[in-house]
């Protein structure tokens, strides 16, 4: 079983050498049952979060736009097929434009779908034939909140000051058999920012450019299991802790109820790395630790379509994408201390937003 | 693709993405020795025609891009030439030199010496490389019109107002920052946000001035010009597809400035009565 993946040696040989790092089967339930409930934690979270943005944005929207707006005749067809004009409340016909925000709080609640650039294609023998398994932690899932705060109300062509900042908490795992071995590949990924800037509005068009800082957690691990027996917690792991500093270009486009909102941001900053795992190419598969700082640079892109509910309360659907450079992972250092590489997230993003 | 979808559907009705916003950072930072070896605002350089002609022809893919047969031309018309002096007079720029066509790292360096308002650790690293690259890789052959923030020098190669304009206005962003050493720097990570400060300060100029032609040129000109700049970025979220969106966003931008065309004159107007209120 797995000749390639544990090259001349034994699983005796292996447990000689991990004795400290073999745990029972309760142990393995009880750390399984604690990253659930962190799992459960994050998704109650987010979901909650969502979802009370959509129940405020849904009760916002219930309410008449403009009391004073005269109300519009409507047709319908009475039981005789005739054609009847009554009143209607003129909210949903009258099309406003939302081009400036009436409030200076806003705040985003998104779920995300992303892919990740994390593949590792692990070759290994099971005694009749060769096989190929692909570990990938490549579907994230999480959320995000955004906020953003304004001194007032953007005006026609004056810059005034605004201020953002966003959470985004994501993660991923799957689990893989190698003939009698089981392994679980873990991702995460954490994100704050905070930016400060100007917006300005021109021709209907409510740009900002800010500036701040980002914290980005990255981490990842695959676990090794035989059967119910946990192997090798952190058979490799891989984190990283970056911080940066970032400027951000954002632009509102409005036509009718639909709104564009796309932002783009670019930056550097220095991240601390952490690596371990074991050297296996090495007789005895000596354990290996590797820290290392590098600098690292990030670019984010969000593009939202929005429908406005209200003029206090949109829901949208959109692309985020984020990449953020010389960070390490459990992949490249399956084997030994592993070059630095990219992490790229791309995916889908559904949310509301409330402003008040 | 989904990025790429927004992108053109935005540009379907053609939407500001550049809007007009004058870069009122503070007062004009000059050197007095800078300003002092600055006799003539705008040098040129000796026309050798092989030389030109050589660079026009390795000018023939940015042409392709920006749609513009004047991209990298090496030779200047006079509304070019007039544009130039005109903007560089109405924002103070007394301090910046524009070297049309001119091969002078000599000069350069002395510029760069005398450019005290940058500190010395910056202009002597970071500046003597950007100087080096200059030297070593010469926009007489290669093109390729840029502002050096460390030696206050436009190079101009395309006889494109609304390019000198853009240039221009790099120079006018650095000369009123505090410290221009690390927004040089941060242009190296984000230079989107340098390349929007410029073309919206150019945007805003044009439209101050009623220039309607130039507006047009503007559009057609730096939206796609804008769009290398966020293509190169979005790439790199997805470096298989790159060069898909590279182009994909060059071409929303010709387009979403061609369609901002078709409505100059409701905007010229609409902008011209806002400035009167």
């Amino acid at each position: 079983m797995a000749k390639v993946l544990h090259g001349q040696n034994t699983y005796e040989e292996i447990d000689s050498c991990l004795t400290n790092e073999v745990f029972d089967k309760r142990n393995v339930k009880l750390q399984r049952l604690f990253a659930l409930q962190g799992q459960v934690a994050l998704g109650l979270t987010g979901t909650l979060s969502v979802f009370l943005t959509l129940v405020v944005a849904l009760r916002v929207c219930a309410q008449p736009f403009d009391d004073g707006v005269p109300s519009t005749p409507w047709a319908m067809i009475d039981q005789d097929g005739l054609p009847t004009l009554i009143e209607r409340p003129s909210a949903f016909l009258s099309q406003p434009d939302f081009s400036q925000p009436v409030s200076q709080w806003s705040i985003d609640g998104d779920f995300l779908a992303l892919t990740r650039n994390d593949e590792l294609s692990l070759h290994w023998h099971d005694g009749f034939s060769s096989q190929i398994t692909n570990f990938h932690s490549n579907s994230q899932f999480g959320f995000r909140l955004n906020m953003m705060r304004g001194d007032e109300p953007p005006q026609e062509r004056q810059e005034t000051g605004i201020y953002q900042g966003s959470v985004l908490i994501a993660g991923d795992e799957n689990e893989y058999s190698l003939g009698i071995e089981n392994w679980d590949v873990i991702s995460r990924l954490a994100v704050a920012e905070i930016n400060g800037g100007l917006q300005s509005v021109v021709f209907d068009v409510q740009t900002s450019m800010l500036a701040g800082v980002r914290y980005a957690y990255v981490a990842d691990q695959y676990d090794q299991f035989q059967g119910a027996t946990l192997l090798n917690d952190d058979f490799v792991a891989a984190s990283n802790h970056a911080g940066y500093v970032q400027g951000k270009l954002g632009g509102v486009w409005t036509r009718g109820r639909f709104a564009v909102d796309a932002s783009l941001s670019g930056g550097v900053g220095i991240n601390s790395s952490h690596q371990e795992g074991f050297e296996l190419h090495l007789p005895g598969w000596p354990r290996y630790e590797s820290n290392r700082w590098s600098i690292t640079t990030l670019a984010e892109v969000v593009a939202t379509l929005a429908y406005q509910l209200s003029d206090r309360a949109d829901v949208h659907l959109g692309c985020y994408g984020l990449s953020l450079t010389e960070v390490t992972t459990s992949r490249t250092g399956f084997s030994g201390a592993g070059e630095l590489d990219d992490a790229r997230y791309l995916g889908l993003m559904i949310g509301a937003r409330f402003c008040f | 693709m989904t990025l790429i979808v927004l992108i053109v559907t935005l540009s379907a009705g053609g939407c500001h993405v550049l809007t007009p916003m004058p870069i009122e950072h503070g007062p004009v930072r000059a050197a007095p020795e800078l300003l002092a070896i600055n006799n003539e605002p705008i040098e040129f350089g000796r026309p050798i025609p092989c030389l030109d002609t050589a660079g026009w022809i390795w000018g023939i893919p940015s042409k392709l891009l920006l749609w513009d047969r004047r991209i990298d031309r090496h030779k200047f018309s006079t509304n070019t030439i007039d544009t130039s002096l005109d903007y560089i007079e109405t924002n103070g720029l007394a301090h910046v030199k524009v070297r049309m066509n001119q091969y002078a790292p000599i000069a350069d360096f002395h510029r760069l010496k005398n450019n005290k308002t940058i500190a010395w650790p910056y202009r002597y690293t970071l500046g003597l490389l950007a100087l080096g690259g200059e030297a070593i890789l010469p926009g007489r052959l290669i093109g390729g019109d840029h502002y050096n923030p460390f030696t206050q020098t436009v190079h101009l190669y395309s006889d494109v107002p609304a390019i000198a304009l853009h240039e221009l206005a790099h120079a006018k962003d650095f000369s009123q920052r505090e410290r221009v050493g690390l927004y040089s720097i941060a242009y190296g990570f984000f230079p989107v946000w340098h390349e929007s400060v410029a073309s919206r300060d150019v945007m805003d100029f044009l439209y101050r001035r009623g220039d309607r032609d130039g507006i047009i040129e503007a559009n057609r000109v730096l939206y796609p010009a804008y769009g290398t700049y966020v293509g190169s970025m979005m790439g790199g979220l997805a470096p298989n597809q790159a060069s898909p969106i590279y182009y994909g966003t060059v071409l929303a931008g010709h387009l979403n400035g061609r369609l901002l065309s078709r409505k100059v004159d409701a905007h010229l107007a609409e902008y011209q009565n806002a400035l009167c209120q």
